[in-house]
């Protein structure tokens, strides 16, 4: 908590704040049962994201939120770091398999053992692996 | 090398012999014309002579192939 700045450290005292009064009322529905609230609502504690699936970026310094730095956040990003290497690149018509060539703004070039050069827009890549 | 652009990257190889993907389809044949949306295969696999001009949207498009000519 020392390294926190004011905004943050009220912040986190908030949703401790808002925790609590979830499972109070969690306690509260169970005598009460006129409540509105839903009896099945679980907070899930131990593994606490503060996030809810949106990107936030809270910046909690050395607490994480930026990602770990090296770690590609686009597929381009990881196409970028595979150039000259074999890779296999699928689309949903069909796996490319071949030398990575070069990465452009919006396609990348393959060389097949054939000898083909295959143009694939990134767009259209569903996963990417290292063969 | 390469242009920075799939579509610049493709005019610049009008007149070569490609096979085009999309997510459900392979055409073969001549690219002919490329705009910004639509790429231009004159397919001649077809036979008979028929030239068969297939309009291609771009972003149907998964990949372009340029095979080795044989």
């Amino acid at each position: 908590m020392a390294n926190l700045t004011d905004r943050q450290r009220k912040l986190l005292n908030l949703l401790n704040e808002m925790s609590q009064n979830l499972v109070t009322s969690n306690n509260a529905n169970s005598v009460n049962n006129d409540s509105t609230l839903s009896h099945n609502f679980s907070l899930n504690l131990p593994g606490f994201s503060l996030d809810g699936g949106q990107n936030l970026n809270l910046s909690l310094g050395k607490w994480g939120g930026g990602g770990t730095p090296g770690t590609p956040t686009t597929i381009r990003e990881v196409l970028l770091s595979l150039v000259n290497e074999q890779v296999q690149v699928t689309t949903p018509f069909d796996t490319i398999s071949g030398t990575l060539l070069a990465v452009q703004d919006d396609y990348i070039v393959i060389i097949e053992a054939s000898g083909s050069q295959v143009l694939v827009r990134i767009e259209k890549i569903e996963f990417v692996s290292n063969s | 090398m390469f242009a920075a652009k799939f579509t610049a990257e493709l005019a610049n190889r009008i007149g070569s012999r490609v096979e085009v993907a999309t997510d459900n389809n392979l055409i073969e044949g001549i690219l002919s014309t490329v705009t910004a949306d639509l790429a231009l295969v004159i397919d001649v696999s077809s036979g008979y002579g028929g030239n068969v001009k297939i309009y291609i949207s771009v972003d149907a498009i998964n990949f372009v192939r340029f095979p080795v000519a044989a």
